[in-house]
């Protein structure tokens, strides 16, 4: 698809036209606060630039209804995220504590795995984050969590392999390829 | 073909077979639980050389891993592991959730002696628009531009860099002052997607795109070796070689305002202003695009890469182009109208 880059962006530029007065309307009836609505706004269609592809036009609103929620749920997930690493990091003395930048970029690697951890059962995503992120062997995880090996097996099975290999297949990255 | 505008777009993202998916999952769980990861590692090494996809899967998993390895340990990344786990429960949980962070915390020191690699491995990430300089321990300087990602792994006497996305500019230790050589100098290696290059005594910088490498050097030399040629090449100072995993596409000359970037600055001299705006693009979300009439000017000077607007002024006050903008995402430069 060579020549298409420039015509993709023609393209969400005209959707942007038409569709970003009700789209602000709907975001700020989702977080009440116009500043950030205009941002999610931003957002959502920064992320069809980068997919740069062809929209199929026939639903837009649809379309862009379903990437927006993606967007707002994102946000979300940020904002939890972000919350629970501040009020965690009060508990830790200061002269430990990273640096402003430092902090930035961990809540968006925080973010990341919190977002390919998606789904799982919760001991699950536990068992996980323990092993990957705390070196704990497997029966050490059974006596903490009160659950035998076998299932702590079964949960980190599934958990990796959503981590590592669920992506590949889900439909953003189908669209990269 | 790759998208134009992703040149970052390293990996492969085709699927991976369920079956190799599975098998690799399996032996990963398996080393990371072994007492004696030895015998593990055996098999790991086999596996993996069995097949190319087998390979591939298992790059996967160390691309992700990069991830955990970069929340940390210590009561930084245990503070992190916590908001992972507090952020994913109800409310009225979080008490339990307190319970977790003693055992995490206790855990950290724990891994720490047993998992010495993750000492060993940095890994350092810019978003866009963000700079980021960093000194390693040998003394080399790294610089980071816009949108990249980068792996260090130091081993005996060499020091290995892994560009996985982006651009660097690179000072080794010995292009510095050497009164202050106290720290021995290692040998730094930059690996790309396409092959390795490594520095004699230098300041170069590498820049991963989407199916090449560009490096240029402004001073010392460097040596390339595509990955999949039967020799290298020398890099000079004041020239950038282009090259891919087979060899050498082509050479240019090189000066130390191509990586302006560093000091947050775009050095421009009579660039075609599609290339420009390409440049400027790097640092700004959105698209900056321009009116095909205007494809033929040329544009001096030295822009900031921080702000998007002063650069635009600058360009209108200079060039017979005037600024179209639709909403923060879409500007468009199209031709002034004529004065009288």
């Amino acid at each position: 698809m060579p020549s298409t880059k420039a015509s993709t962006h023609e393209e969400i530029e005209h959707l942007y036209a038409d569709n970003q007065r009700w789209l602000q309307r709907w975001l700020y009836q989702k977080i009440g606060c116009s500043q950030r609505a205009s941002d999610l706004l931003q957002d959502t269609f920064l992320r069809l630039l980068g997919r740069n592809e062809v929209i199929d036009a026939l639903e837009p609103r649809a379309y862009l209804m379903t990437v927006a929620k993606r967007v707002l749920i994102d946000h979300w997930r940020r904002s939890r995220i972000e919350q629970a690493y501040l009020d965690a990091l009060a508990q830790i003395p200061e002269a430990y504590a990273p640096d402003p930048q430092e902090q930035l970029v961990l809540i968006e690697t925080l973010v990341e795995i919190d977002s390919m951890l998606d789904g799982l059962p919760p001991l699950a995503k536990r068992a996980f984050l323990l092993v990957q992120l705390d070196g704990m062997k497997q029966r050490d995880i059974a006596a903490l969590l009160g659950i035998s090996i076998s299932t702590v097996k079964r949960y980190l099975v599934m958990a990796a392999t959503q981590c590592y290999f669920s992506r590949m297949t889900s439909d953003d990255s189908a669209r990269l390829a | 073909m790759t998208p134009p505008d992703s040149p970052s777009s390293a990996a492969d993202y085709r699927p991976i077979a369920p079956a190799v998916a599975e098998r690799a999952v399996e032996l990963f769980l398996a080393w990371q639980d072994a007492d004696q990861p030895g015998s593990c590692t055996i098999a790991i090494a086999r596996w993996r050389n069995e097949h190319p996809e087998h390979e591939r899967a298992w790059q996967q998993i160390e691309r992700v891993n990069l991830r955990f390895q970069q929340v940390g340990t210590g009561s930084v990344g245990s503070a992190a592991q916590r908001a992972l786990i507090d952020a994913g429960v109800p409310r009225r949980s979080v008490l339990k959730g307190m319970a977790m962070v003693l055992l995490l915390a206790g855990g950290g020191i724990y891994s720490q002696q047993e998992r010495p690699w993750e000492a060993w491995t940095a890994d350092y990430r810019t978003g866009m628009g963000e700079r980021h300089r960093v000194i390693l321990s040998d003394g080399t300087e790294l610089t980071l531009n816009s949108e990249t990602a980068v792996r260090v792994v130091p081993t005996t006497g060499e020091l290995g860099i892994e560009i996985l996305r982006g651009e660097i500019l690179i000072s080794t230790g010995s292009d510095r002052d050497t009164t202050n050589a106290e720290l021995p100098g290692m040998q730094v290696r930059v690996t790309t997607d396409q092959g390795q290059i490594t520095p004699i005594g230098t300041r170069f910088s590498v820049r991963q795109l989407a199916d090449k490498t560009r490096v240029g050097v402004y001073r010392g030399r460097v040596r390339v070796q595509p990955f999949e040629s039967g020799h290298g090449s020398l890099v000079e100072s004041g020239q950038a070689l282009m090259f891919n995993r087979h060899g050498a596409l082509l050479t240019l000359a090189a000066d130390e305002t191509d990586a302006a970037w560093a000091r947050g600055m775009i050095v421009a001299r009579s660039m075609l202003l599609p290339a420009f705006l390409e440049e400027l693009s790097r640092y700004h979300p959105g698209v900056i695009r321009s009116a095909p009439v205007l494809r033929n000017l040329k544009v001096s000077g030295t822009y900031p890469i921080a702000e998007l607007n002063p650069v635009l002024d600058a360009l209108a006050a200079n060039l017979p182009l005037q600024i179209r903008r639709v909403g923060p995402l879409w500007t468009t430069l199209v031709p002034a109208p004529k004065s009288l």
